[in-house]
């Protein structure tokens, strides 16, 4: 226990830079999530096996000697498609249904694509190419992996790039109003259905960033995302599932709690990562069933 | 007239259902017959969970890891404390007297796990029903985590080696003979219960909660109760189907209950017929044979990879949920439903 | 039943609860399934669906104002905006609205759920305006609030439809201010048209006075 200060500071310092690129891609699967929660009210659970079909989908076009930003921008486009004619196909006949059948449907969803994946690409494991160099940067003492930065750049830059499509943008408020109150968006001349399936286009993108991000360091197996799915729920649960900028916070918040307890609470370790992510969402949700950020809805009749 | 032709036509229905099981193993191979008892293992496991889904309107993605507890408890009590400490070693070592027999171990698993289900089933009681399904999964996706760190009872990732089973009190019947009435047995006994329990006083509770939790209040239905009561036994029932499955293939490691199973336990249960008893048959043998067939067609010829399986499992699970909402049992009573008026003019 | 509204005309209907005057106002805007026949500057609208009839310049103020709570007010009149392009014409038509109602410029960052009633039920007549409707249905603007702020509400209608020629079918369960506002008038009872003509007119028939007037 005789560390000199500095070094514990910079140890911890790494544990929290690395928790936050993992952190940034719960956040941004977590947002996805949310997305879908606020249009079709119903979580998706097949958000983190689509996010791996796509990445799969980079993986082959980078295969075809394509470089990796314009394969990362042609897969989100694949993506955004996917999402919405998902939405259109699948989702649309159950739309007013109840919450358990289109629940439901999203789990037939995650069985097939799951499949699907594997049996299109085979249940090897394979390597993803990462855009960022394998070095580190020594910044103030502590070395921080130019990998973690980028991650978490990308993420961040997207949800970025999302809320201010959503503040600023006609189409990002008609998205909003109709996730509010779909019945006076239609007076509004909304096309609400078009909407809702916008907003899985969007889900669909924001996943394939998380799965690409993700990709380089868990490696790319059809099942890669099932752990990272349920971070992200744990982190949509954190930050109350009905509001973005909850998502984005509970999901750096987690990836730096558990990364901190995975390294420096022996009980926990690598293994017991995952049921402490669940410990934690069972303990919000039941001190805190919205969340730290959900919605109270002022209104004054 | 119709009022009763029902019942008897149902009630025939199921007589020749008890036949067919019963005189199942003189006509098939024992491959098949072991098929079978995982047909009869999986009712059991989708009728705890069609209790919960179908009847109380509760998600549940991890039954396959109350399946586990139970298989753990079968497997640890099987090997007693002697046993447990030989099994690391060399399991060739390990002979049944040293634990329990593995019948009597059945009804202790399903207590065991009903007892952690009903527990589970208090924060649950918080949950908004999405919620639930996820806080559920994720107990699927980390159980085998746990049971790894765990190793002193689970015996690790190596899993734990059981001796082979055999029928008990000196009857004279084949090994896979003997586990197939096992399995049938226990699974009847099980559905006379859930039946009673659906039929009584306790199935309304369930479905008044399901069908509005409000209504179910103002009259005099307590959620609480009936809802961790719901958990308690859907997990029991997933509890004695581990601990038969477990016994079945004579050993259990943390991967024997993967976080699949209980998603495709949830679909096959869709498949059935949510709150339909007669629907749980159909999802058995559409969770133990569609992935077979689907991967190898019968007929065709043809062979596929063995993701076809589950990809299939998928498209009938969306095509049902698109398509006919009550499921197969639905399907079946709509084709059967013009044999039952001829009958009941008859009569 | 069959009414028609005029060009440039505001006209009331009247009458006692669940007699269908909401629903007559939601077939129009195509949130109700329906049999009949609406026709709206010489097009078919009776089944298009709600989108469609607002973009084709119908604006419906229904029951309860339908304002996005959790969006400020400026948001809810860029959403007005919508049916026609949001920027261009909210360019233009913002300052129109803001001169009627100057306190919503004051207040435009406020989130719309947290405004008083009355208020709220002036945000929504300018969310609806915002989007230069050709004919805008408002369903009781007098729901709930005090006096005269219904004084107010309907001083700015009339105000428009002098100004502009603003089109407006209005639903109403305070008859004396409705039929101050409007030229003609329809009372509905169960479904039906019970009686019909100009405000003056109704003003003098002695059903009306007695039923909805109460003199």
């Amino acid at each position: 226990m005789a560390l000199p200060l500095a070094v514990v500071w910079s140890q911890v310092a790494q544990q929290v830079t690395s928790g936050l690129a993992a952190g940034a891609i719960y956040a941004s699967l977590a947002l996805a999530l949310v997305l879908i929660y606020q249009t079709t009210n119903v979580v998706n659970f097949a958000q983190g096996e689509m996010a791996t079909f796509t990445t799969y989908i980079a993986w082959t076009i980078m295969n075809h000697g394509v470089a990796y930003w314009p394969a990362f921008v042609l897969t989100l486009l694949i993506a955004f498609g996917g999402g919405v004619t998902v939405e259109r196909v699948l989702i649309r006949p159950v739309e007013h249904r109840p919450e358990l059948v289109i629940v439901i449907l999203t789990i037939g969803m995650l069985i097939a694509i799951n499949g699907l994946t594997g049996w299109i690409w085979g249940p090897e494991v394979k390597a993803f190419d990462s855009p960022f160099p394998n070095r580190s940067v020594i910044v103030g003492g502590v070395a921080i992996s130019i990998q973690d930065i980028g991650t978490f750049c990308v993420c961040l830059g997207t949800v970025v790039v999302l809320w201010l499509f959503f503040r600023f943008t006609t189409l990002g408020l008609a998205m909003r109003s109709v996730a509010f109150n779909p019945d006076a968006s239609r007076l509004m001349g909304v096309r609400v259905g078009w909407m809702l399936a916008l907003g899985w286009g969007f889900a669909a993108a924001l996943g394939a960033v998380a799965g690409m991000m993700a990709a380089p360091t868990v490696f790319l197996d059809p099942d890669m995302m099932l752990v990272i799915l349920i971070y992200a729920f744990a982190a949509a649960v954190l930050g109350g599932i009905d509001s973005p900028v909850g998502a984005v916070v509970g999901g750096l918040l987690l990836g730096v709690v558990i990364n901190l307890l995975g390294s420096y609470v022996d009980f926990v370790g690598q293994e017991l990562r995952l049921p402490t992510a669940l410990a934690v969402l069972l303990l919000v949700l039941v001190i805190r069933p919205r969340g730290l950020f959900g919605r109270v809805v002022v209104r004054r009749v | 007239m119709r009022r009763w032709a029902s019942p008897v036509l149902q009630g025939l229905v199921l007589a020749a259902a008890v036949v067919l099981i019963v005189l199942l193993p003189r006509f098939t191979s024992e491959f098949r017959l072991g098929q079978f008892t995982y047909v009869g293992i999986y009712f059991i496991a989708l009728l705890g969970l069609n209790i919960l889904t179908g009847y109380n309107g509760q998600i549940s993605l991890g039954h396959a890891a109350f399946m586990a507890i139970g298989g753990y408890t079968a497997a640890i009590l099987i090997l007693g404390q002697k046993g447990f400490e030989l099994a690391g070693h060399d399991p060739a070592q390990v002979i049944p007297e040293h634990g329990m027999r593995a019948l009597f171990t059945i009804p202790i698993a399903g207590l065991v796990t009903g007892v952690i289900g009903y527990l589970f089933g208090l924060p649950a009681l918080r949950l908004a029903a999405v919620s639930l399904a996820l806080a559920t999964l994720a107990v699927a996706v980390s159980f085998p985590a746990l049971a790894k760190r765990f190793e002193h009872l689970t015996g690790g990732g190596g899993g734990l080696s059981l001796p082979l089973p055999h029928a008990p009190f000196g009857w004279d019947i084949s090994t896979p003979h003997w586990l197939y009435y096992e399995a049938w047995v226990t699974a009847a006994i099980l559905f006379v219960v859930a039946w009673l329990l659906v039929r009584g006083r306790v199935g309304r509770a369930w479905r008044a909660i399901r069908d509005g939790e409000i209504a179910a209040v103002s009259s005099g239905v307590s959620p609480a109760v009936y809802k961790t009561l719901a958990f308690g036994i859907s997990a029991a029932y997933a509890g004695v189907a581990g601990a038969l499955f477990a016994i079945q293939v004579s050993y259990i490691n943390p991967d024997t209950f993967p976080v699949t199973l209980s998603i495709l336990l949830l679909a096959s249960v869709v498949i059935g017929g949510l709150s339909s008893l007669s629907g749980v048959i159909v999802g058995a043998l559409v969770l133990e044979f569609l992935p077979i067939y689907a991967q190898a067609p019968p007929v065709l010829h043809l062979n596929f990879a063995k993701q076809a399986g589950p990809v299939v499992f998928g498209f009938v699970l969306m095509v049902i949920v698109l398509l006919v909402p009550g499921g197969m049992a639905s399907l079946i009573r709509r084709i059967t439903r013009p044999l039952t008026a001829a009958l009941a003019r008859k009569a | 039943m069959s009414l028609t509204v005029a060009e440039g005309e505001i006209v009331a209907l009247l009458g006692p609860n669940g007699a269908g005057k909401t629903t007559t106002l939601r077939a129009v805007s195509g949130t109700v399934r329906h049999t009949g026949e609406i026709v709206f500057e010489g097009k078919q609208i009776a089944r298009s669906k709600p989108d469609a009839v607002a973009r084709a310049g119908v604006a419906h103020v229904p029951e309860g104002r339908g304002l996005f709570a959790e969006l400020s007010v400026w948001e809810n009149l860029r959403m007005g905006a919508y049916v026609r392009g949001e920027r261009r014409t909210l360019r233009q038509e913002a300052p129109r609205v803001f001169k009627y109602f100057p306190w919503l410029e004051r207040r435009r960052d406020q989130q719309a759920g947290t405004l008083s009633g009355g208020e709220q039920q002036m945000l929504a007549l300018a969310r609806a305006l915002v989007g230069r409707p050709r004919l805008l249905m408002l369903d009781e603007p007098s729901l709930g609030l005090a006096p005269t702020v219904v004084h107010e509400i309907f001083r700015i209608v009339k105000e428009l439809n002098a100004d502009d020629g603003l089109t407006v079918l209005v639903v109403e369960q305070n008859a004396n201010v409705a039929l101050d506002a409007a030229a003609r008038a329809y009372v509905l009872e169960v479904g039906q048209v019970a009686i019909e003509g100009e405000s003056a007119e109704l003003r003098r028939h002695e059903g009306v006075r007695k039923s909805y007037l109460g003199y």
